[in-house]
């Protein structure tokens, strides 16, 4: 704590200067202007090892370094990612909506995090509904990775 | 997407030390849409300044009475005695008043370095995620040098400076007759030939850096696109509303980001600026005082404290100025992948 230098150099000036009034009380004044040289330069040299005996080198910020940086990089990332999934998701549907005239009633699609490929599609339907599995696994194979398709009651 | 902004915001807040920067950003995660409406004029009742001037004041009033007295009546070594232990008495009570108002100011700062600690990294996230790959790498060293040298300074060398120059105060104050000032004098010369040379240098080669990765960006910007359309497979081959969503959200929380970001640096820069722009009118008119009433020594005090607060007030200002510099070029810069 820097403060903490300035209070020996409050001491030793005070000290000091009572000494150099006693002495001038004394007459001896050129003995007294002498000690106030001397003491000023004592002081001068406490302060200024203090300073240098306090000094710190603080530690190179990097961003590998920051505490928050992977957390706030990985949820970024996550953040973005889920933004993807859910557009391309709403493409899909609106794709089989186009080409078999019935709207899934879910889709899901999962992108890998390392290069934001397709890893999974997943689809629902209502049981009943007219339309073959096969023939959509066919048309959304272009997205690449796994196609289920799933009907519910 | 939308959770970038509170991310950024619960992991500054917390971080930071004080009490301020702390409901300063609560208030901007409850505002997130309007930030502009947070207070950010609330701490300015912590100014120190009228005590410091009432202390000064009273000093000032007892030594013209002194001076006065001696002038009247004949025993001027008891008098001359009195003026001296006075004037001790006086610079001692002072500084020690004086130190403590800077720390306030100086862990303020310090909450400032934290969040844009936590703030550079993310933004460098956002602009790669919109394609800005080399813009992103640039700023990132450029920012990574400024929070480095920002921390030293902050942290390790305005702390000495200041109790250097309160030392020398004191020297001058118990033993001087001027000679301490000199040399404050002179270390004042140093310390702001030294930190504008250092600011001159940082401008450039943040200026050059950008130019480099402007044109970096426009050059790889087709290379990306290919890239981004190859990865996130697009209906029809071409980027389409996949990667326009992405933009339009990047650039929301850019945005919103951004502005939050400046208005906790004003709301945090202000009340130090303030602070320590009243302080250093108020020495300023303390020592015009002492001229006017020819009290040598305490003007000499003044003198001392005011290199000390103009430098704290150079290099906090550089700070502040460098970190919303830093945001501006972030807001300003527009997805590669929008283009």
């Amino acid at each position: 704590m820097m403060k903490n230098i300035l209070f020996p150099c409050i001491l030793l000036a005070v000290g000091g200067s009572t000494i150099r009034l006693l002495l001038g009380a004394l007459g001896k004044e050129a003995l007294g202007n002498f000690f106030r040289n001397v003491l000023g330069l004592v002081i001068l040299l406490v302060l200024c090892t203090g300073i240098l005996g306090q000094w710190q080198v603080p530690p190179k910020i990097t961003y590998e370094s920051t505490a928050n940086y992977e957390v706030i990089y990985n949820s970024n990332l996550q953040n973005a990612l889920s933004a993807a999934e859910e557009q391309l998701a709403a493409q899909i549907c609106e794709l089989i909506e186009k080409e078999f005239g019935v709207r899934p009633f879910q889709c899901q699609v999962t992108l890998a995090a390392d290069s934001f490929s397709v890893r999974k599609i997943f689809v629902q339907f209502q049981v009943g509904t007219p339309i073959s599995g096969y023939a959509l696994k066919q048309s959304i194979a272009e997205y690449g990775g796994e196609v289920e398709v799933d009907f519910f009651a | 997407m939308e959770h970038t902004y509170t991310d950024i915001f619960n992991a500054a807040e917390n971080i930071t030390e004080s009490g301020h920067a702390k409901s300063l950003l609560h208030a901007l995660l409850q505002n997130r849409d309007s930030p502009w409406e947070t207070s950010i004029l609330t701490p300015l009742h912590s100014l120190e300044a009228p005590t410091l001037g009432r202390t000064a004041a009273v000093f000032l009033i007892f030594t013209v009475l002194v001076k006065l007295f001696s002038e009247v009546f004949t025993g001027k070594k008891a008098t001359h005695t009195a003026q001296y232990v006075l004037h001790c008495l006086f610079a001692v009570t002072f500084l020690l008043q004086f130190y403590p108002t800077l720390e306030t100011v100086a862990v303020y700062m310090r909450d400032v370095l934290s969040f844009l600690g936590i703030l550079f990294p993310t933004l460098g996230t956002i602009l790669a995620s919109g394609g800005n790959v080399a813009t992103a790498t640039t700023s990132g060293i450029g920012q990574s040098l400024f929070l480095s040298v920002a921390q030293l300074l902050i942290q390790s060398l305005l702390p000495s400076v200041f109790t250097f120059f309160c030392g020398m105060a004191l020297l001058d104050a118990f033993f001087g007759d001027g000679r301490f000032l000199q040399l404050s004098s002179a270390l004042k010369n140093i310390l702001f030939t030294a930190f504008a040379v250092l600011l001159s240098i940082f401008f450039i080669v943040m200026r050059t850096q950008n130019i480099a990765a402007e044109s970096g960006d426009a050059a790889s910007a087709g290379a990306l696109r290919l890239l981004v359309a190859k990865a996130v497979p697009i209906v029809g081959g071409t980027i389409g509303d996949a990667l326009r969503f992405v933009s339009a959200g990047l650039i929301r929380v850019k945005s919103a980001v951004g502005t939050a970001a400046v208005v906790f640096l004003l709301g945090m820069y202000l009340p130090v600026f303030l602070h320590l722009f009243g302080q250093g009118i108020l020495l300023s008119l303390f020592q015009f005082l002492c001229g006017f009433f020819s009290i040598s020594e305490q003007k000499e005090v003044y003198t001392h404290m005011k290199y000390a607060t103009d430098f704290l007030l150079a290099v906090y200002s550089s700070v502040f100025v460098i970190g919303v510099i830093n945001i501006g070029t972030f807001m300003q810069t527009v997805p590669t992948l929008a283009i």
